[in-house]
């Protein structure tokens, strides 16, 4: 919700703290408050517990000229209210995830962690998080080091030391969780959407009229008797199976032929993910007049001017919730797997008529690590063909290993690995839809004797100085450690008949 | 990063050695935001200083870098008739601001307040 409002010169921040029930949310907020001289607003507060929201409005720090108003809020933790939190949550620029660190009440808090973390990544950019790990003067306080690690298994995550009833830690939490904003702000404003103008909810009464607005907006879809499409965007669905498995199967029946997908950047939201560049990614698409047709695999396909899309053939569905399930749950696989995704991907649930729904995935086309290895292949110097031969060694066998962890299973091939040498090579390839586990994926050197020793065999035919190339691949290998690509290489080269 | 009690410590003790104290605040520079605070006048704003002064050196970087200089700066002073105002960088994204009465004070005094305890923080 990061803004500028220019009529009053200030850049406009949501800093919300969530964390599971009593784990001092509250607290923090109020100690915040007190070091800063502000007060915290609890509307309908009820026996302490935070029925709606705190919020503590603080205007300091600068960015780029203008002031740093921060709306301060924080999520009620209880579980009934979770709709609430949800609501909040969707509205960062920064979570501060509040724990209580004591040994019996981590397990809890480090699965609320877990539930937090995707949810934020889904954002693009995504929304910082930090962790406060509170209630450190406990005797029971799981230590630092321990916290650290299992913290650091969820994800990567800044951990900050508090005592909320003291205020120990309290600001370096906030400070850091303003940062992450900004990092997220720069994002924003280098893309061209970071909002202007004054935020719509402007003051506590106003966040409290907006969610009391959509509850009771709700309320009377659930007594309708047709059921109603998901809010749009909504990869918080509580009936959202943090499972990373692939659409199933939908049974098949009498129907009518399928609709023919088409792009329609206009389609419902709820319908499309990544929710805003999915959207973008869609108009982009629309004007490509891209048309799937059937294989005889019974998958759709189609590709052109760049893009490809593609549905397979488990990837229907006839009814509406199974089929929203399903495309939360890739959603899910795409955000966990994000980090070797390439960029340029949406996944969309289409009208097939006849009350079918299928899931699509829009991939944008990149150069891949096969092209490359064309391009060397034609490359006139041997040592320079040599020299290509083993980056394209190099790439591949980084990518397994970064591939590998993927939360999704990412094939590690010549044509779904990028070309261009990183330390975080990119799956430029379909998300798969095939069964959740994940089949033996060769490496080493089986992985490049799968993938190089055809192209190796065509060097040959191709190529009347191959034997040279070759002999350069055994000397570069050969100046390399044992484990290494290069020299992997130079034995595969060497088995070549 | 020292926690927000040790901060204050260095600051509680630059205020006792700095005569004519005004306020003092350690800074994140990114930000602007204070991670701590302390002052002995109600009518200074030191947020607002502390965020400005955020800018100020903020700029003072980028003109290094424009110019080329590969130094590295220590401090700002900044000489107004009736204070003086000290920005002391301790790390590469945190700063000490302190403003004190030149009446009271002097820049010797000023410097010397903060550089004994300054090394605590970094």
């Amino acid at each position: 919700m990061a803004t500028i409002d220019d009529s009053q010169g200030v850049l406009v921040l949501r800093i919300v703290y969530d964390g599971p029930a009593m784990s001092g949310k509250t607290t923090t907020l109020r100690a915040l408050a007190e070091g800063v001289s502000r007060s915290v607003e609890c509307p309908e507060e009820r026996d302490g517990r935070t029925i709606f929201f705190d919020w503590m409005d603080y205007v300091g720090g600068m960015y780029e000229g203008r002031k740093i108003r921060c709306q301060t809020i924080s999520v009620p933790g209880q579980k009934e209210l979770r709709q609430r939190r949800r609501r909040l949550l969707e509205s960062a620029d920064a979570v501060v995830c509040v724990l209580d660190t004591r040994r019996e009440e981590l397990d809890f808090g480090i699965e609320w962690l877990r539930d937090l973390v995707p949810r934020c990544r889904l954002e693009a950019p995504p929304v910082g998080i930090v962790l406060q790990a509170n209630k450190r003067d406990a005797k029971d306080a799981v230590p630092y080091v321990e916290l650290q690690r299992r913290v650091g298994r969820v994800a990567p995550i800044a951990v900050v030391e508090t005592i909320a009833t003291t205020s120990d830690g309290v600001r370096e939490g906030f400070v850091f969780a303003v940062r992450l904003a900004l990092d997220r702000v720069r994002a924003l404003s280098a893309e061209g959407r970071l909002g202007r103008g004054a935020p719509t909810e402007n003051d506590s009464e106003a966040l409290l009229r907006s969610l009391r607005t959509v509850e009771t907006k709700v309320e009377p879809r659930r007594a309708s008797s047709k059921p109603s499409p998901p809010p749009a965007s909504d990869p918080w669905s509580t009936s959202a199976r943090p499972v990373s498995e692939p659409p199933a199967q939908a049974v098949a029946g009498a129907f009518p032929e399928e609709l023919v997908f088409t792009p329609d950047p206009h389609m419902p939201g709820g319908m499309i993910w990544p929710p805003v560049d999915g959207r973008a990614l869609l108009h982009e698409v629309a004007s490509l007049e891209i048309t799937p047709s059937r294989t005889a695999r019974g998958e759709w396909s189609g590709a052109g001017s760049g893009w490809r899309v593609h549905s397979g053939t488990r990837a229907l569905y006839f009814d509406h919730d199974d089929a929203r399930r399903h495309l939360i749950e890739w959603a899910q696989v795409h955000s966990a797997s994000a980090a070797q995704l390439s960029p340029g991907r949406a996944v969309i649930l289409a009208d097939a008529g006849s009350g079918r729904y299928r899931l699509w995935q829009l991939v944008r086309v990149e150069a891949a690590l096969r092209e490359l290895l064309a391009q060397v292949e034609e490359t006139a110097e041997p040592t320079t063909a040599a020299k290509g031969l083993v980056d394209v060694a190099e790439c591949l066998v980084s990518a397994r290993a970064w591939f590998g962890r993927a939360k999704a299973h990412l094939p590690c091939t010549l044509w779904t690995v990028a070309a261009g040498r990183s330390y975080r090579p990119a799956f430029i390839g379909l998300m798969p839809d095939g069964p959740t586990e994940r089949p033996p994926e060769p490496q080493g050197m089986s992985l490049l004797e799968r993938e190089l020793m055809p192209h190796l065999r065509d060097l040959r035919r191709a190529r009347v100085d191959c034997a040279e190339v070759i002999r350069e691949v055994v000397s570069l290998g050969h100046a390399n450690a044992r484990e290494s690509p290069a020299r992997w290489l130079a034995d595969v080269a060497a088995r070549l008949d | 990063m020292a926690s927000e009690k040790q901060l204050l410590d260095v600051l509680d003790k630059i205020q006792n050695d700095a005569s004519g104290f005004i306020a003092a605040s350690v800074v994140d520079l990114d930000s602007g935001m204070t991670l701590a605070v302390r002052s002995v006048r109600a009518d200074f704003d030191l947020t607002a200083a502390s965020a400005y002064n955020s800018e100020l050196v903020k700029q003072k970087l980028k003109i290094m870098r424009t110019l080329g200089l590969t130094g590295t700066m220590e401090d700002m002073l900044i000489t107004l008739t009736d204070q003086i105002h000290l920005v002391k960088l301790v790390g590469p994204s945190t700063f000490l601001y302190l403003s004190v009465d030149r009446k009271q004070s002097n820049l010797a005094i000023v410097r010397m307040a903060v550089n004994k305890h300054v090394t605590a923080l970094t």
